[in-house]
């Protein structure tokens, strides 16, 4: 029979919400995040259950489009994006040396400025004409005051601002917490690859966000003030603008789950990370190039350099390689041992190569001309964001929970959790490659019975019911680990870096003392001159 | 510091020698603009940072808590609100962030005093 991990102390509830220690706040933006999944996914449910089969069965057309309106934009600016930043705000801190984040109360209030954003977009509903109905990007003159009239569409590009707003004030203070916060020894070049990470990811955040924040702005204005896009040209550049934040955000939605995974990786191996400088190299030449594709997304429109993009576009497969080889190089040669969080970091690598690949496809303009607007853009980006960036997350939560709350979740649960939700991803978004092959037009609620469609429809409904299995797995996994407690102990998976030479969960200020730090990986320097191996 | 300058300067480059690729590409003004734009900020945070202090932090008072950010917060999403529904609710979201400032500047005090 285990022993039973000391429960932490009792906090209550205004304390919680008050709090500004870095890791309540993070804690505060999983738990919101994890909410807003739960909902974002349910839409997801209703709008599979409706295209199930052809007919309109279950909602209108009108009530289709504020559900797919809301499941991506809840997605993309209230889930993912959010997810990334509680990562690095709970455990960049951690890694570097730090007692807490820089300006503790600026990122508190990015968590409230995020959640009153999210709260206003979801409000839409509540309005007499529902919410936003204009997709995740609000492309113009749909999102316009004619195409879109009414409250909900308001309140959507009022709430975008918020959580975005938000998000960028997180990202600043985790980035300035890497700059001005590390311990003495920790310099730039010994932070651990998720730190590095994160800095490309706040930096693009930096960089990227104001301009969607400006986007919404204009789109307001043009909404109630008088024409700012309904001129020649106007919605090109309300495009241009909307995917100078738009691509930058895949990555900022992409890189710390890679970081984590690369740590995950080096840890499961029993080895220290191969090619760290080229790790880092090839991040930054990523970051660099990843803001110089948005305009990939407008080939169609005929008003882009199409060439200069498609070649910005294609040459991105050359970091992200360096990425995939010193990732897949570590485990060579390593003692590879298949936890929770291996089996996802090997599930993360997985997809998202067939997210990246099929990315080449769209990279060029003529094949793009024929899956444009189809459900093959619709595959392709799942497997990024849900099969990337979702099975690191997953990955992230069976590898930093104990270190968060100081108990240990099932494995064996665990690896259910991970074989559903494997298989429901490929189940849901692999027929989705044929819809739009083809020719399924994405955003439509009904399709004819005769256009071949059904089968591969259905199947990417019981597909995504096999994926609901998958966190409700996640929730039971949760639930009855929390129950039994089993203790982590500071070090559960005799990790590499900072974050496990303190307690878990970690107090106040973090660390006691910290060890001598020589590389980003100091306690496998400790187990190394201690003759212990890796 | 020096390292961090170099890397977030590098970065400037970087997007900035693309933003050069594309304007000798012939693109229209709005990409290079907003190219430009991240290239600049990029920049002038790394000039930023070489031109800010180098020694480390003084040691800094961190609070275990705060009432402010929930209200500033509050107070600037009812005032975002109040734009799509009417002035009466932008005056009151106005009130709570100014309630929360204030509250922010007491706390700040309070804490130098200590």
């Amino acid at each position: 029979m285990s022993t039973l991990a000391e429960p932490a102390p009792r906090v209550g509830p205004l304390e919680w919400v008050l709090a500004t220690d870095h890791k309540r706040v993070a804690a505060r933006t999983f738990a919101l995040a994890f909410v807003f999944f739960i909902a974002s996914g349910v839409l997801a449910l209703l709008m599979r259950s409706e295209l199930a089969q052809p007919g309109l069965q279950i909602m209108s057309t009108d009530t289709y489009n504020q559900l797919f309106t809301m499941h991506g934009s809840g997605m993309v600016y209230l889930v993912v994006t959010p997810l990334a930043m509680a990562l690095g705000l709970y455990f960049v801190p951690l890694q570097v040396g730090a007692a807490d984040v820089a300006a503790p109360r600026l990122a508190s209030l990015g968590f409230w400025l995020y959640a009153g954003g999210g709260l206003t977009m979801y409000s839409g509903f509540l309005t007499a004409g529902g919410a936003g109905k204009a997709g995740w990007t609000a492309f113009y003159p749909l999102s316009g005051e004619q195409a879109s009239p009414g409250t909900g569409m308001d309140m959507w590009i009022v709430g975008v601002v918020c959580a975005v707003a938000g998000m960028l004030l997180v990202a600043a203070m985790i980035l300035l917490t890497l700059i001005r916060h590390r311990a003495p020894q920790m310099s730039i070049t010994r932070i651990p690859p998720f730190c590095w990470t994160m800095f490309f990811t706040c930096a693009m955040t930096v960089a990227a966000f104001p301009i969607l924040i400006v986007a919404m702005g204009l789109l307001f204005a043009d909404r109630h003030l008088g024409p700012v896009f309904d001129t020649p040209g106007g919605p090109a550049t309300y495009q241009h603008l909307f995917w100078f934040y738009g691509h930058p955000v895949v990555y900022v939605m992409f890189f710390p789950f890679l970081g984590v995974v690369a740590e995950v990786v080096a840890t499961f191996s029993r080895r220290r990370l191969f090619g760290y400088p080229a790790l880092i190299l090839g991040l930054f030449a990523f970051t660099g190039l990843s803001m110089t594709v948005w305009a990939h997304h407008m080939f169609a429109t005929g008003q882009v350099n199409n060439q200069y993009y498609s070649l910005t576009s294609t040459t991105l497969a050359i970091p992200a390689g360096i990425e995939y080889f010193d990732v897949i190089a570590t485990m060579i040669g390593g003692v590879i041992l298949l936890r929770t969080s291996m089996l996802f970091a090997l599930g993360f690598l997985g997809l998202f190569l067939i997210g990246g690949l099929t990315g080449i496809i769209i990279g060029s303009p003529p094949l793009d001309y024929h899956v444009h607007d189809t459900y093959f853009i619709v595959a392709h980006f799942h497997y990024t964001l849900f099969g990337g960036s979702l099975m690191g997350g997953f990955a992230a939560a069976y590898y930093w929970l104990p270190k968060a709350t100081g108990f240990l979740l099932r494995e064996s649960l665990g690896k259910l959790n991970f074989a559903l939700l494997f298989v429901g991803v490929n189940l849901t978004f692999f027929p989705m490659f044929l819809l739009g092959y083809d020719g399924m037009q994405r955003r439509v609620a009904d399709y004819s019975p005769d256009a071949g469609l059904t089968t591969n429809n259905m199947l990417a409904t019981i597909g995504a019911f096999v994926i609901a299995l998958g966190i409700l797995t996640f929730i039971v996994n949760v639930v009855v680990s929390m129950r039994r407690r089993e203790p982590a102990g500071d070090d559960p998976w005799q990790g590499q870096t900072l974050e496990w030479a303190t307690t878990s969960p970690p107090p106040r200020l973090n660390f006691a003392a910290l060890p001598p730090i020589r590389s980003y990986a100091p306690l496998l320097d400790l187990r190394e001159r201690r003759g212990e191996g890796g | 510091m020096r390292r961090a300058t170099l890397m977030l300067g590098g970065w400037g480059l970087w997007v900035g020698v693309w933003a050069v690729t594309l304007w000798i590409w012939g693109e229209a003004t709005v990409p290079l603009i907003a190219f430009g734009s991240a290239a600049a900020t990029a920049a002038l945070a790394a000039g930023y940072l070489l031109v800010s202090a180098p020694e480390p932090d003084p040691p800094r008072t961190l609070a275990d808590s705060s009432a402010a950010p929930p209200l500033i917060a509050a107070g600037i999403v009812l005032v975002c609100n109040g734009l799509a529904f009417g002035l009466w609710l932008v005056l009151t979201g106005a009130e709570v962030a100014a309630f929360g400032l204030g509250l922010l500047i007491a706390e700040l005090r309070r804490e130098r005093a200590r």
